[in-house]
């Protein structure tokens, strides 16, 4: 045993608490980095990527990135993900101090402004956990319950020195497609930082991921799995475990699935066995809600027990640490959906399962015997007819395929089970002029935006979360939920919810409203993604059966400590004493250089921080002066960046960055990359990018012959800005003449000019820097508020 | 820079105007990647500095590169054993290096439909997967044809308007036709032009008359071919093409792939996004009947720009091109006009080419130029004011019955005529169309005239809420400074909520079952103010004098129900009293007059009409507000007693003005016993000779202050005892 794999060992041990590592743990952390893990289910995938991310951090492996970011299907692999993972990073703190290095912090990425703080953090190791709607929507710009001018932002930081692992990929869907394709635009755009992907999986099949711009890379990909010495005896012990498999008596067709549930739970009782646990799984949580309610009249003695991912997490966490627990005398039936498949420990003496397709099988059968602790096991499957009015969520030809498999088959031991060889599911896309379309964010005035939703689920999986709260004595400065409030709901459930009233009350849900700080009734029908509070009273869920859009009863709300929202982007800052213009961008310059040496940009480092220093020149237009200058005594002589002032300006919609880009173009135009320099300037609030425009609603000056944009007019006078003794923006007559399509006098127009950039430098580069003059401008804002207070 | 105009494009017929585009992306896609391209006058210039007339035309016989357009989902597409094959087959195998792209993506077509297991057509669901199957795997190069042929938004294919149903459309099959034309025009296997080529060429690029066409189909780009009313202005001879123009012209069509989006978000049905197509709407489209509403399909609107611009920029455009109006998505043409303005100011359009896609002929739909749209200099405020009407969905909603299959006739004409204007309003003036001010007094008789009939129906009362609030700006922009608007003004203001304030008896419930609930208006089919109705405007005036005069009593005398947020001058009133003016005219404005805040004030105006008679002067006092009476021509506090003029509505309404039951005399007596002072001589009401229902609605005509006073002047003296200056 090397030095080396002792090193690792250790770590492993006391980070994890587990037993030493499997042979194939080890080859993961020691060996390059495969493109592929292909592991069975239940020998510790997480563990072996999380343990050897973090000892190649300790040894500083160039090709290991800072991010890990780890992308599940599901919510409740989320959860269980991000404590396993934070437990084991507050384990390896001393591993990591001891090298004077920062240890990884865990972040959950659930929407809202709670999953922020590690954006501003980009030279710190991270392990970003979340569900694939928020970290593929995040991957393609329209990050889902965010503010929309942070999107850039959280595109960069995923892109750049990122390090995608992709789990449970039998349950992602057309985000398998995605993170594919994602990969390979990464290799082909030039990032700013290397990013990585792996894709790990128990029943992987490598055509899934044979999508047309990442199959000559895939095909040389290598892939890590099992080899002899890891066939130890606990391994084969799972890969052995007996597990007899055959067809249920019951059968779901088009003509009982009335009866279908007492069908179903008497036979379920009758082979259930006292002492045991027995796991029913069906496809459906109407049909898990339902023969879980039948299993009271035909196993009254059994323990019983409904999983499904329709739970607050709250009741879900006591579910997971019931199914924990040995089961009592009489044993325990439980009664799952789909949610069972991944990640969820348990494991049984007989399993029922509906028809599925075979990759989900697969999994299913992993909950049966699953330590080969049992002598015997039993599984036995249900039929489920190709009839469309049953067969959902799942396509006859995926149940057909998956039939004909099974009815030769008398055993389901992992050992003798054949390889998934499923085609992929057809669905769209993502090419790269579609990524490259998305890379523009424009203030989007109607709410409408490409949609990425394709790119990321299927059409039917769409969620939104929902929480109960009691809303009889105030709406709309509820605290922001916590994480045991949040249930996920599908978007069409939640609709027909909505739709019906109860009492002759109107059911209503309420969004939280960033702008206005406060919560806000649903307007029109609920979208992908939302965040949504109900009202308690109105009923739709209970402790026993998840949400149920028909429970009428009042819902429990949960206790506890809770805050109120923060607006996003709010005044985090602006509350303070006032702070001089020149002094505010000599600080974002200082900050920007002092970014670029921590995340090592050498190549980009002086427009970064050239943009740093001009990035709030615009502020010295007389409509941002007014605006902080209104509620001083005495107005001083010089711009300010900062005031305690708080007010609208006296022109709508008034963007200064736009002003500072136009003030910088105006005296630097032609110089070297003065057109990036101009975009990062004008991007640092994610409001102006691409394009430019004036917004519909906008006041225009009174000459009719005057240009305007965003609050800005044409011949606007900004006055001579001194940045200490660095530099001197001389007085600028503003000019708006680029805003029009077509070369003109003032050379190119401006979406000309950002067109070119993002072709030369591509969309992964761009963003990153654009992302580091914002990260420098909320640093060192911040530090200047902390000593300001 | 080379300037290399291309007098064989123009904007239209459409046909022309792709194949400006077609050029300009085929040379900035290959040669010349810097080219710019714009229109001065109808002519489409290309500006190069690599190529000249003479390059450009060797660029395309020799160099030029044919985008792969296939469409193997379509029957006739040349991938079924029955399609004609005499360009797929060639083009298939061919070793020249110009196709070898093309032949690429042929044979990842016939993989498709191999894998797919299809050996016809397509339908539904298998179509869909189909696509979903080409959109994934095809190189990048061939995505944008794809994409202008047709998207996927979520699980339905949907079809931009611009090549029929994805490259089909009724009997022509874009894609084989395609394939058919470049066979003609090139040897697939040493990629060398034919002869014709060489001779057709000129004919495309500069117009120069073409020897001998070919047959071929060039389907709804090119109605004239077709043998429509512009069969000259076109091309010419009926279905005889030349290949080029067919070619160049899908060429330039992919340029709109470019921006071919989905839209998220699930509050309105999956869209297809598709640059400056909305859907169709009859405004403004002049020959167009309603009829052809229902069989267009869609209308697109064409930018013509004047600044030199590179194709990387006219793609950016067009993605924009997604036209949004306010915080909502452009829909139709009415919504378009109103929103372009505003992108065409920002971005140096000039105007827009409009094109409605109509179905004519069998399935076939033919791309029927409609108007140019010219991009005012700047959104004018006046249009501005349009947005008032989109609150609480009102346009919307109403467009939408009014378009509805069941519609009545007489809502449908409204509402196309409401439409036509609001469109004129947003099209700006110039060139002799009606000033904006003319727009705004039509949009203002027709909401009147709307509302009005939606009131009165109880199905359109459920669906179309009543007119939104305007500002007051509509009445001062509408203004024409004649007496009867003048006049209509001052009636509509009266006891209108004024400066921002909510007050009881407002106009607009006397002309329609309104009510005012909160600071919106609903819908009161109880209403017992809604008097007005069809006929006259003296019998209407009279049934709100006295309808408003029983609603004061109810209230017990609160406040006075000759308040008014406007009043006129003593000419206009003068006018109307003498008959002078057009009643139908006031009729017609008031009800919509009455929809709008009523203006501090309206620009003074001159007038030539007589003054106005004694008979006025003594019966004025009771119709105004007792403030106006008070510390000037009554005692202090003698006007809140002030009598109520019911007893002079009646015998006015009767006709009975002067002898001893007269209203003459009636008001003499009463102004004494109130306080009002009267002179000694003459001792009675002066004689008068006039219609007395008219001198009734005249007298309810709200006045501006001083007029009042100087009219009152004329008979009454102004108390002598209280003095504001004593103290």
């Amino acid at each position: 045993m090397g030095e080396k794999q002792m090193a690792f060992d250790t770590l492993f041990q006391q980070t994890t608490g587990l037993q030493a590592p499997y042979p194939y743990q080890r080859r993961l952390a020691q060996e390059p980095w495969p493109g592929l893990l292909e592991v069975p289910t239940g020998l510790g995938k997480t563990a072996a990527v999380v343990l050897a991310w973090m000892y190649k951090r300790l040894h500083g492996d160039p090709d290991t990135p800072r991010r890990l970011v780890y992308c599940l299907p599901m919510r409740v692999l989320v959860e269980q993900t991000a404590d396993n993972a934070a437990r084991w990073a507050e384990a390896a703190t001393p591993w990591f101090a001891e090298r004077g290095l920062t240890p990884p912090a865990v972040h959950v990425l659930m929407g809202g402004d709670a999953d922020a703080e590690w954006a501003e953090r980009p030279e710190d190791p991270a392990i970003l956990v979340g569900t694939q709607d928020m970290l593929l929507s995040r991957a393609l710009m329209r990050g889902y319950g965010m503010s929309r001018f942070v999107w850039p932002v959280h595109f960069a930081l995923l892109h750049n020195d990122a390090f995608w692992i992709f789990d449970e990929l039998q349950l992602m869907g057309p985000g398998l497609a995605t993170s594919a394709q994602l990969e390979a635009f990464r290799r082909r755009l030039d990032t700013g930082k290397g990013s990585r992907s792996l894709w790990m999986s128990a029943t992987l099949n490598r055509d899934w991921l044979a999508t047309v711009d990442f199959r000559n890379d895939l095909a040389e990909s290598a892939a890590l799995a099992l080899s002899a010495t890891d066939r130890t005896e606990a391994v084969s012990r799972r890969l052995e475990a007996p597990k007899s498999l055959s067809r249920a008596a019951t059968a779901l067709t088009a003509n009982n699935p009335k009866d279908y549930p007492a069908e179903l739970a008497a036979e379920v009782a009758a082979a259930h066995r006292s002492g045991k646990t027995t796991l029913v799984v069906v496809n459906t949580v109407a049909r898990a809600q339902a023969v879980h309610d039948a299993l009271a009249d035909h196993a009254p003695d059994a323990e019983r027990l409904l999983v499904h991912s329709r739970f607050r997490a709250a009741e879900r966490r006591a579910q997971e640490e019931h199914l924990r627990a040995p089961p009592g005398e009489t044993g325990r039936i439980v009664v799952a959906t789909q949610a069972v498949e991944a990640g969820v420990d348990v494991t049984s003496a007989v399993l029922f399962t509906e028809l599925a397709p075979w990759s989900s099988l697969v999994q299913r059968f992993g909950r049966c015997n699953r330590y080969g602790e049992e002598a015997e096991a039993w599984i036995r499957w249900v039929d489920v007819a190709s009839d469309k009015t049953v067969r959902p969520p799942y396509e006859a030809a995926d149940l057909d395929h998956a039939r004909s498999r099974l009815e030769g088959l008398d055993s389901a031991s992992p050992g003798t089970l054949p390889a998934t060889d499923t085609a992929a599911p057809y669905t769209q896309v993502l090419r790269r002029p579609d990524l490259l379309a998305l890379f523009n964010t424009d203030p989007d005035l109607s709410g409408f935006d490409v949609d990425v939703s394709p790119y990321i689920r299927d059409a039917d999986e769409m969620d939104v979360q929902v929480f109960w709260r009691d809303l009889s004595e105030d709406v709309a400065y509820q605290p922001e939920p916590r994480r045991e409030e949040l249930c996920r709901a599908p978007v069409g459930q939640v609709r027909d919810y909505l739709r019906k009233a109860v009492k002759k009350q109107e059911r209503r849900a309420y969004h939280w409203d960033a702008l206005a700080g406060r919560w806000i009734r649903l307007q029109g029908d609920p979208r992908p993604g939302m965040m949504l509070m109900l009202d308690a009273g109105l009923g739709g869920y209970t402790a026993e059966r998840g949400f149920d859009p028909a429970a009428r009863k009042p819902v429990p709300v949960l206790g506890g400590e809770q805050e109120e929202p923060e607006s996003v982007g709010g005044d985090r800052w602006s509350r303070q004493g006032s702070l001089g213009l020149d002094r505010h961008l000599m600080d974002v310059e200082d900050e920007a250089l002092r970014l670029c040496d921590a995340v090592e940009e050498d190549h980009f480092r002086v427009p970064v921080a050239r943009a740093g220093r001009w990035h709030d020149v615009g502020k010295a237009h007389p409509v941002f002066q007014q605006t902080l200058t209104a509620c001083l005594e005495q107005a001083p002589s010089t711009p300010l960046a900062k005031s305690p002032c708080a007010g609208r300006h006296a022109r709508p919609y008034f963007r200064h960055e736009l002003a500072s880009a136009l003030a910088w173009l105006d005296q630097h135009d032609g110089e070297s990359q003065a057109d990036l320099i101009a975009y990062l300037i004008a991007a640092h609030h994610g409001k102006v990018r691409l394009g430019l425009r004036a917004l519909p609603d906008e006041q225009p000056p009174e000459d009719p012959e005057r240009r305007y944009a965003r609050g800005v007019w044409e011949g606007d006078e900004l006055p001579e800005v001194a940045i200490g003794n660095r530099d001197r923006s001389a007085p600028v007559t503003v000019s708006l003449e680029r805003m029009t399509l077509g070369e003109g006098p003032e050379g190119a127009s401006w979406s000309t000019r950002t067109a070119r950039l993002l072709e030369e430098l591509g969309p992964f580069r761009l963003a990153w820097l654009e992302a580091l003059v914002r990260i420098a401008d909320w640093r060192a804002s911040r530090s200047e508020q902390e000593e300001g207070a | 820079m080379k300037r290399i105009p291309l007098p064989g494009c123009a904007p239209t017929p459409l046909a022309r105007y792709l194949k400006a585009l077609g050029v300009l992306r085929l040379v900035a896609e290959g040669p010349d990647p810097e080219a710019l391209g714009y229109w001065q006058g109808d002519e489409f210039v290309l500006e190069s500095a690599r190529l000249d007339a003479q390059e450009l035309e060797r660029f395309l016989l020799h160099d030029y590169v044919p985008t792969p357009i296939v469409a193997p989902w379509n029957g006739g597409s040349g991938f079924y054993p029955k399609d004609r094959k005499d360009g797929i087959e060639p083009l298939g195998g061919a070793q020249a290096r110009r196709f070898a792209p093309y032949a690429e993506v042929i044979g990842l077509g016939f993989e498709a439909l191999a894998a797919a297991a299809l050996e016809t057509s397509p339908k539904d669901e298998e179509k869909a997967d189909l696509l979903a199957r080409l959109r994934g795997q095809l190189p990048e190069y061939a995505l944008q044809a794809l994409d202008a042929g047709v998207v996927l938004a979520g699980e339905d294919p949907r079809y931009p308007p611009l090549f029929g149903t994805g490259w089909n459309d009724g009997r022509l099959e874009f894609s084989n036709n395609f394939m058919q034309r470049l066979v003609e025009l090139f040897d697939p296997d040493s990629g060398a032009p034919s002869t014709v080529a060489e001779q057709w060429l000129p004919g495309a690029l500069w117009g120069e008359p073409t020897p001998g066409l070919t047959k071929g189909a060039i389907g709804q780009f090119a109605p004239g071919n077709a043998g429509g009313p512009n069969a000259s202005v076109g091309f010419e001879g009926a279905s005889l093409i030349n290949p080029w123009d067919f070619v160049l012209m899908l060429e330039g069509g992919l340029l709109f792939a470019a921006a071919a989006t989905r839209r998220l978000e699930s509050h309105e049905a999956a869209a297809m996004s598709f640059p400056f197509t909305v859907r169709p709407t009859r405004a403004g489209s002049g020959s167009a009947s309603g009829a052809e509403e229902g069989s267009s399909r869609a209308e697109m609107w064409l930018p013509l720009w004047e600044r030199p611009a590179s194709y990387a920029e006219l793609r950016g455009l067009l993605v924009e091109g997604r036209a949004t109006l306010g915080r909502r998505p452009a829909r139709d043409g009415l919504d378009f006009a109103r929103s372009v303005a505003g992108l065409g100011v920002d971005r140096g359009i000039r105007a827009f080419q409009r094109y409605a896609f109509v179905q004519r002929s069998g399935k076939a739909f033919l791309a029927a130029p409609l108007d140019r749209f010219p991009v005012p200099d700047r959104p004018s405020e006046v249009a501005g004011l349009l947005a008032d009407l989109d609150r609480h969905g009102f346009l919307d909603r109403l467009r939408g019955q009014a378009r509805g299959k069941d519609a009545p006739g007489r809502l449908q004409s409204l509402v196309r005529r409401l439409e036509d204007a609001i469109y004129g309003l947003a099209r700006g003036n110039g060139n002799g169309r009606p000033a904006a001010g003319q727009r705004l007094r039509e949009i203002l008789v027709l909401l009147g005239r709307l509302q009005a009939y939606v009131g009165h129906s109880p199905s359109l009362r459920e669906r179309v809420p009543p007119v939104p609030v305007l500002r007051s700006d509509w009445a001062v922009a509408a203004d024409d400074g004649s007496p009867e608007f003048h006049v209509a003004a001052a009636l509509a203001s009266l006891l209108q909520p004024s400066a921002g304030e909510l007050s009881a008896l407002p106009m607009r419930a006397f002309l329609a079952p309104v009510v005012l609930a909160g600071n919106r208006w609903e819908w009161d089919p109880e209403s017992r103010t809604a008097v007005w109705g069809e006929g006259d405007l003296l019998r209407n005036l009279l049934a709100v004098l006295e309808r408003r005069l029983l609603e004061w009593r109810w209230r017990e005398h609160a406040g006075s129900p000759f308040q008014a947020g406007l009043r006129a001058d003593a000419g206009s009133v003068a006018a109307f009293l003498a008959g002078e003016t057009d009643d139908d005219r006031i009729a017609e404005l008031l009800p919509g007059l009455a929809l709008a805040w009523p203006p501090e004030s309206l620009p003074a105006r001159e007038s030539a009409a007589p003054p106005l008679p004694v008979a006025f002067s003594v019966l004025k006092p009771f119709f105004v507000p007792g403030s106006l009476l008070a510390g000037k021509w009554l005692p202090a506090g003698r006007e809140c007693a002030f009598p109520d003029a019911g007893p002079l509505v009646a015998k006015l309404q009767a006709g009975a003005l002067e002898g001893g039951q007269g209203a003459l005399p009636t008001a003499w007596r009463m102004a004494r016993g109130a306080g009002l002072s009267l002179p000694e001589t003459p001792g009675s009401p002066p004689a008068a000779n006039m219609d007395s229902q008219r001198l009734a609605a005249a007298l309810l005509v709200p006045m501006n202050v001083q007029d009042t006073n100087v009219v009152l002047g004329k008979i009454y003296r102004k108390p002598e005892v209280t003095h504001e200056h004593t103290g």
